[in-house]
């Protein structure tokens, strides 16, 4: 197994077969956070940090509108199982510790959003030898790069006076997310022949 | 790949050498990994040292806490491993943000050393320091790791160490692209926003110890280093010629020797600090030479040193 994607062919580009698995992957989970900060968002913005709400969710409907042009898809008979786990695992779970269901929800989809925005990384598994003029090659750098400007807002707000009283609440539901993000992506990885950090 | 467990943390590190050799432990800078020692592996496993290096909380192949990571963890993963070495002698160096945390270990556990090495290192967020670690963490925020190495690069090595690579530094960025992630560099950056200076607390340092200092260095200038050869009893300055802050990658044989004399001078009981400066040689091997009596080593001039 390889840490990269591949083996690339003549002209540089990722096989189909991959790019459609990697594909389905991200925009699942930032199609799913696209819906969630679309429910999220008040038709009328009543406070100034909540035009950050519209910033993420339009840059993840780019991502999601990005990788369905960008990428060269295939026939995958089993993505339909897996999109189904996928999109389990991105439903609101409950944070304990948190009795304000309120600020519950908004740790939920913070966690969510730092957990796919920090812990997927997909530009780093291009080969060196990836053509940079591919557009899918080109997304996943886009996506990687755009991910870690949209988690500056997690982090704002999971770092917040709001959230210190529950800090470790919110450091543990975080690590919980993060965990099942990377397993879920791991998964993925390895059903390509990808060798991931952290699959021993 | 050996780990050590801190807390739910794994902490990956690597150690060769002869079992009760005298052993360096050498801490990474803020943005490094532990590979970018194995010159200094090398180079001191020939002079029959043990050789202990580690990936911090955050970098590389160690655990990235999601939300905090604090120094004081940092601190207790070096110990840990440390304590992994057994009785032998121990020598401690570290740079810049390592070198860091090698200071805070000195001062919280130095019986367990014989000697420290600080290289670019502070005890203290000067307001130049300060200001520029604000903007380093704005760079990362908003271009990522590889703007924050396009930074740093040219702040940090030399023209000559820089221009034979100018065509292929996306080559040169690209192992610690890939092993540091922007989250784990932004809280290890943000580690630094309950800090409180070492300065008060260096004279607890009573292992000898030798400070190393490039002399371009931008980041951490020589006042930085100054404090820690002023507070510091048995410690002494030594500047490294045409030397910026990350001389540890650019004159890496020069350094590990300096390491390893440092080291072989402390065991034979030849190490004399007096809070001393010295000009280092330029190539591994050479003598040191004390810094021009009567001149401030402070300046970039020749200025007369201010008489008392």
């Amino acid at each position: 197994m390889s840490g990269f994607l591949g083996p690339l062919d003549s002209d540089g580009r990722i096989p189909p077969r991959q790019q459609t698995r990697i594909a389905a992957f991200l925009i699942s989970a930032h199609g799913a956070l696209a819906r969630q900060f679309a429910f999220t968002l008040p038709a009328r913005l009543d406070a100034a940090w909540q035009s950050e709400l519209n910033a993420q969710f339009y840059r993840e409907s780019e991502i999601v509108s990005l990788l369905l042009r960008a990428t060269s898809w295939v026939p995958d008979l089993s993505l339909g199982y897996m999109v189904a786990s996928w999109e389990a695992a991105w439903l609101p779970a409950p944070v304990e510790g948190i009795a304000d269901p309120r600020l519950a929800k908004a740790v939920h989809l913070a966690t969510l959003a730092h957990a796919v925005h920090a812990g997927i990384r997909p530009a780093a598994l291009l080969p060196v030898e990836a053509n940079t003029q591919d557009p899918f090659v080109m997304a996943l750098r886009r996506i990687e790069f755009e991910s870690g400007r949209l988690l500056q807002a997690q982090i704002l707000f999971l770092k917040s006076a709001d959230l210190a009283p529950h800090r470790d609440v919110v450091s543990a539901a975080l690590a919980q997310r993060h965990a099942g993000v990377r397993k879920l992506w791991r998964e993925l990885l390895g059903s390509i022949g990808i060798d991931a950090p952290g699959m021993e | 790949m050996p780990f050590l467990s801190h807390g739910s943390y794994r902490i990956r590190y690597e150690l060769d050498g002869p079992t009760g050799a005298p052993a360096y432990v050498l801490v990474n800078g803020l943005t490094q990994y532990s590979e970018l020692w194995s010159a200094y592996r090398e180079a001191l496993l020939a002079r029959r040292f043990r050789v202990a290096t580690f990936d911090l909380l955050g970098q590389g192949a160690s655990d990235k806490p999601t939300l905090y990571i604090s120094q004081d963890d940092q601190v207790a993963a070096l110990r840990l491993l440390i304590d992994e070495l057994g009785d032998g002698p121990i020598f401690l160096s570290g740079i810049s943000f390592g070198g860091l945390i090698a200071l805070r270990y000195a001062i919280e556990h130095g019986k367990r050393l014989s000697g420290l090495v600080p290289m670019s290192c502070f005890a203290e967020l000067s307001p130049q320091l300060s200001l520029l670690g604000n903007a380093l963490r704005t760079g990362l925020i908003l271009g990522g790791t590889g703007y924050l190495q396009d930074l740093l690069l040219p702040m940090n090595l030399s023209d000559q160490w820089l221009k034979p690579l100018l065509d292929k530094l996306d080559s040169v960025k690209r192992q610690g692209w890939l092993v540091n992630d922007v989250y784990a560099l932004q809280n290890l950056m943000e580690s630094f926003l309950d800090f409180r200076p070492l300065t008060p607390r260096l004279s607890a340092i009573s292992v000898p110890t030798m400070i190393l200092n490039g002399e371009f260095d931008f980041l951490t200038p020589r006042a930085l280093h100054e404090t820690l050869r002023v507070e510091i009893p048995n410690s002494s300055l030594v500047i490294i010629p045409k030397a910026y802050h990350a001389f540890t990658l650019e004159k890496g044989a020069l350094t590990a020797d300096l390491l390893a004399r440092f080291a072989e001078d402390v065991l034979a009981g030849r190490w004399q600090g007096n809070q001393a400066v010295w000009v280092a040689p330029d190539e591994p091997g050479g003598e040191l030479t004390p810094f021009p009596a009567g001149y401030d080593h402070l300046r970039a001039i020749p200025v007369r040193r201010a008489r008392p």
